[in-house]
């Protein structure tokens, strides 16, 4: 009986009137195309984090990484070649782009090995038949190689002939597709090549503290190649990636989930449209001997055959538009880790798109029933009783104890999150507000009607009015949509725009001198570092007042790392650079090495306060000052430049500030700089390097920008679907109005004023609520997540957005509701039902 | 003396077109309607009466044939010319009422006057008036959905009367009524009638033919 309904009272319908069954297609394929690119980009997070934490702790338990730069291969094979005497290890290249070339006609990445006992220096000339060439077994069938077989690859303009040893024994590394070469072979093939990080595996029993004091020590004693060493375990690894892709995936998701929400509502509201079409024909029916339920399966199989071929549809053309929301992702992940993107694997695939799939028919179905369930409640008298089916008036519907109540318990979390703050009280507090959105919608889109009515003269108004009033249930559900689309537009701006300024105006502080002098090698925490003759040729120029180094380095408090920093807090202080949020700068203790000034992400992830003491190296700092301080927002200490080099003997600075004479000019100052620089050096002028600031910052927020316009276009979707399906439903009012004289335009003026009454509710309730829950994303989750305190400005833009929101489904709704015009009049007889 | 004619028709023609079939729906139908005439327009189902109406109510063009609205030839009208007659000489009331649902009874009877460019205060009044002649004075603030078949009715008549049209054109208006809510409607138009204006209503109930002045009757799209 559903089947036959279904095909009778729906499926035609589809094609009488295609303009509702289109909207809720492109409803539903938006919503998957999205949810499918946020779960792509997930995966692809997740299998890049993994790539680059594939380690085995038990393979390799220590690891090497330098603290800025890359670990240069020539220093590091004297370093692994005296080591192996000492211990039996392995360390492998990761990352070796620049080095993958081709060996015949197979793709070979070159992967550095060292120890396995025996001795290769860089500078030896063993790059003949008997170096040996580890090749995974299923690669060495592929080429051909048996065991101890020459083997030749040529590289970027070299050749290597080795000898092949065929075995995955005991290299997991070499298990891959990669082929391994000794680290002595790889500076040979590329002398000035870098590493990321070098792994090792002491082949002796031992206490692995002990084992890692030992590496750390015998690597600081022999290593020169510039950049500090760290040395930390895989486990200490594997848990800060974790940590890193949890707070990914969290990020991501919740976009996601808010997206999904919206959808739900936008789908939910479009079955309550679609049900108020069928109700006369369902009430006929029910006369006729139909179930309750049979009425409600028949709006819910609908949903479902939407949400199937809109996931279908969506999946297909959110592919594509995969690559752009994953570089929108990307580019807040970026700052914080490097991601492959295209990294999906098989089973990855399918399974995201099996998700995608299931997700978007639960949407549909789920939404289905929230707006199809007045379904059930379809008596059989209305149809037979009546011209028009009966929509209950949106006032009595909703009781505003609803919205009293809602209100009640975003109040309760406002206390409880202010009075004790917590980031997931924060988020319970963000949470509340949305439920408080939703609960409050239903009374701000009923009141808008009597708004109207004071333009009583106006025959549109009083039918604006009026068509909220009774119809204004249809309109709910979308309305939500959008409050909660505005709020999220709001409150990212607020948010954003509050952070922009902070930082705009902390740099206007922070950033004082006239040129600013760095390493050409940058990236993320890779920055170069500047050789010490440079700085003294600087300082020494004609027309250079003083040339200030700033140093940087990492210490390791207990199991969280501090940047340790370290400039001439005289002259800088004398600038006044330092915005202090606590305590005062005492130049004489900070000189004499008794003191540090500590950021405020220390202050507060560290647990500091003014007089507490940080041990730093072995040595103690009374903390005297809390700086506010966006440069990183990893904990930061701050001391003196001489207290620094004495913490951190031979460093080089990572970057100059330079101050001019008043004699002297930028330009000429700067052409002197970069010429002893040579090509190693990027030179900024104060206002290029707020530039540079501020770019960095927008990039890294770029992906709010396109969550706002995301919203932004489901939320103008939803409001539109439910206009011109009003539209359509009074379509015989609309003849009736036309024949006894309203002309078209009036009409359209009466849906689009519908439209936009329902939507300046959303967008005032959206206004309000987004505000709060921007003041709790500056003001509570941003100090409490990234230990930074952001002034939080009100500012015109977000209301901008939100009213062009308005002004968006005003004009959507005028054009479409034209077309839908054009329609009804075409219709002959009044008496059309 | 002869009676003012306020509604003439002359050799109205019109067929629909479904694919390639052509129904020829009305062949040179002619009409005159003076006023203090209330007309029966009888016929079986499908002979073409509601889509006469819909002409002579300017809803429809023909396809040849001219028509006259209070003396007024029309020759080719504007759309904004029909609509503006629509406003001024016509008035409608529907075997399906036609009430608009967002607009309480009263507000359904302002509609017209405020489409006439009458204020809204003065607009209530005199809603409220003819509310009060049909008998639906207490139930002005009402919305359609709580309103029976007669009361809509009844609203649907103080609606076309309310700007003081020349002419009422009545699709079966008493087609979805009781016997007792019919003869009030009948009632109602009969009193308009001797007002002056002229009535022109589709019908199939003896009763009503039996309270107007004149019939027509239609078979086959030709009147007979």
């Amino acid at each position: 009986m559903t089947a036959w309904l279904f095909r009778r009272f729906v499926v035609r319908r589809w094609f009488r009137n295609p303009v509702r069954p289109l909207l809720m297609l492109v409803a539903v394929m938006l919503a998957t195309t999205l949810w499918s690119a946020v779960l792509r980009t997930t995966f692809s997070g997740v299998r890049s984090f993994e790539r680059s934490l594939g380690i085995s702790p038990d393979d390799f338990p220590v690891i090497i990484v330098p603290q800025g730069g890359r670990l240069l291969v020539a220093e590091l094979g004297t370093c692994l070649s005296g080591l192996s005497s000492a211990f039996e290890m392995r360390a492998i290249r990761r990352e070796a782009a620049r080095l993958i070339t081709s060996a015949g006609s197979l793709a070979v990445r070159v992967v550095g090995v060292g120890g396995y006992g025996e001795s290769y220096s860089p500078t030896s000339s063993d790059m003949g038949d008997s170096t040996p060439v580890f090749i995974p077994a299923h690669l060495a069938t592929r080429m051909g190689l048996a065991e101890n077989e020459s083997v030749r690859l040529d590289f970027d303009g070299s050749t290597l002939v080795g000898q092949a040893r065929c075995s995955d024994a005991g290299d997991g590394e070499a298990s891959g597709t990669f082929v391994s070469l000794p680290i002595a072979a790889l500076a040979h093939l590329s002398p000035s090549g870098a590493l990321d990080a070098v792994l090792v595996k002491p082949h002796v029993a031992g206490n692995p503290a002990v084992i890692r004091t030992q590496l750390a020590r015998w690597f600081e004693g022999c290593y020169r190649g510039g950049a500090p060493l760290r040395i930390e375990t895989a486990e200490g690894r594997v848990e800060h990636g974790e940590r890193l892709l949890g707070a990914y995936r969290f990020n991501v998701l919740v976009m996601a989930a808010m997206t999904l929400l919206v959808c739900v509502l936008l789908v939910s509201q479009a079955t309550h449209a679609s049900l108020l079409t069928l109700s006369r024909e369902l009430s006929i029916l029910r006369t006729l001997g139909i179930g309750r339920v049979e009425c409600l399966m028949v709006v819910v199989v609908e949903a479902a055959l939407f949400g199937m071929f809109g996931a279908l549809l969506g999946i297909t053309v959110g592919y594509p538009l995969t690559l752009e929301i994953s570089s929108f992702l990307s580019g807040t992940a970026s700052e914080i880790y490097k991601l492959e993107m295209n990294t999906l694997e098989g089973g990855d695939l399918i399974l995201s798109e099996l998700g995608v799939g299931v997700t978007i028919l639960a949407v549909a179905v789920v939404g289905a029933l929230m707006g199809g369930m007045q379904a059930l409640r379809i008596s059989p008298h209305i149809g037979t009783r009546r011209e028009f089916v009966h929509i209950r008036p949106l006032m009595g519907l909703v009781p505003s104890g609803v919205a009293a109540g809602a209100f009640l318990i975003f109040v309760v979390i406002l206390v409880v999150a202010l009075s004790t703050p917590t980031l997931w009280g924060s988020y319970g507090l963000i949470l509340a507000c949305v439920v408080c959105v939703m609960g409050a919608t239903p009374v701000g889109v009923s009141a808008t009607h009597r708004v109207v009515r004071l333009w009583r003269s106006s025959l549109v108004s009083r039918l604006a009015s009026g068509g909220v009033r009774i119809s204004g249930r249809a309109y709910v559900l979308a309305a939500m949509g959008a409050a909660v689309a505005i709020t999220l537009m709001v409150a990212l701006t607020l948010m954003v725009e509050s952070f922009r300024a902070t930082l705009a105006s902390w740099a206007d502080t922070r950033l004082q001198g006239d040129l600013f002098v760095s390493s050409l090698v940058e990236g993320a925490g890779n920055e170069g570092r500047l050789p010490t003759p440079f700085v003294r040729d600087v300082a020494a120029l004609k027309g250079v007042k003083s040339a200030v180094p700033y140093y940087e380095s990492e210490a390791w408090i207990g199991e969280r790392s501090l940047v340790v920093g370290g400039t001439d807090l005289k002259t800088q202080a004398g600038q006044d650079v330092y915005r202090l949020i606590d305590g005062n700068l005492d130049l004489q203790a900070l000189a004499g090495g008794e003191a540090c000034v500590i950021s405020e992400s220390a202050a507060r992830k560290l647990a500091l306060g003014i007089g507490d003491i940080l041990e730093i190296e072995h040595r103690k700092f009374s903390v005297q000052a809390v700086l506010q301080e966006f440069g990183t927002e990893r904990p930061m200490a701050l001391v003196d430049d001489d207290v620094f080099l004495s913490l951190y003997p031979g460093h080089r600075p990572q970057s100059l500030i330079i101050y001019l004479s008043d004699s002297s000019t930028i330009d000429s100052v700067r052409m002197a700089v970069e010429e002893r620089g040579r090509s190693g050096i990027v030179v900024r002028d104060q206002r290029e390097l707020k530039d540079l600031v501020m770019y960095l910052f927008d990039k890294t927020f770029r992906v709010t920008g396109s969550v706002r316009w995301i919203v932004f276009g489901i939320g103008v979707l939803g409001l539109v679907v439910a206009g011109l399906q009003l539209l359509w439903e009074r379509r015989r009012e609309v003849k009736t109005l036309v024949v006894i004289g309203v002309s078209p335009s009036q009409v359209i003026g009466w849906s689009v004023l519908e439209g936009a009454l329902v939507s300046t509710a959303a967008f005032i309730l959206g206004v309000a609520m987004g505000t709060v829950v921007g003041w709790v994303l500056t003001t509570l989750v941003n100090p409490l997540s990234f230990g930074w305190t952001l002034e939080f400005k009100i500012s015109s833009a977000p209301v901008l957005f939100a009213a062009a929101f308005v002004v968006c489904v005003s004009l959507v709704l005028a054009l479409t509701s034209w077309l839908a015009m054009r329609r009804i009049l075409k219709m002959t007889t009044l008496s059309d039902e | 003396m002869a009676l003012e004619v306020l509604l003439s028709a002359h050799n109205i023609s019109k067929t629909f077109r479904d694919g390639i079939v052509v129904s020829e729906v009305l062949r040179g139908v002619s009409l005159e309607l003076a006023a203090g005439e209330f007309v029966a327009l009888v016929g079986p189902s499908g002979c073409g009466k509601s889509t006469l109406l819909n002409i002579l109510g300017l809803a429809d063009r023909p396809m040849s044939g001219t028509i006259s609205v209070a003396g007024e030839l029309l020759r080719d009208p504007s759309e904004a010319k029909l609509r503006a007659l629509r406003r001024a000489k016509l008035g409608y009331v529907f075997q399906h009422f036609n009430i608009l649902s967002t607009l309480s009874a009263q507000e359904n009877v302002m509609v017209p006057l405020l489409l006439n460019g009458i204020a809204a205060h003065e607009a209530e009044m005199r809603a409220d008036a003819v509310l009060e002649r049909v008998g639906m004075a207490h139930r002005r603030t009402a919305m359609p959905f709580s309103l029976s078949g007669g009361e809509l009715q009844r609203v649907a008549i103080a609606r076309a009367v309310v700007h003081r049209p020349a002419v009422i054109l009545a699709d079966e208006p008493t087609g979805n009524l009781d016997s007792t809510a019919g003869e009030k409607v009948l009632e109602l138009l009969g009193s308009m009638v001797a007002e002056g204006l002229a009535v022109l209503m589709a019908t199939h109930s003896e009763a009503a033919m039996a309270r107007c002045t004149r019939t027509v009757r239609m078979k086959d799209g030709v009147v007979v």
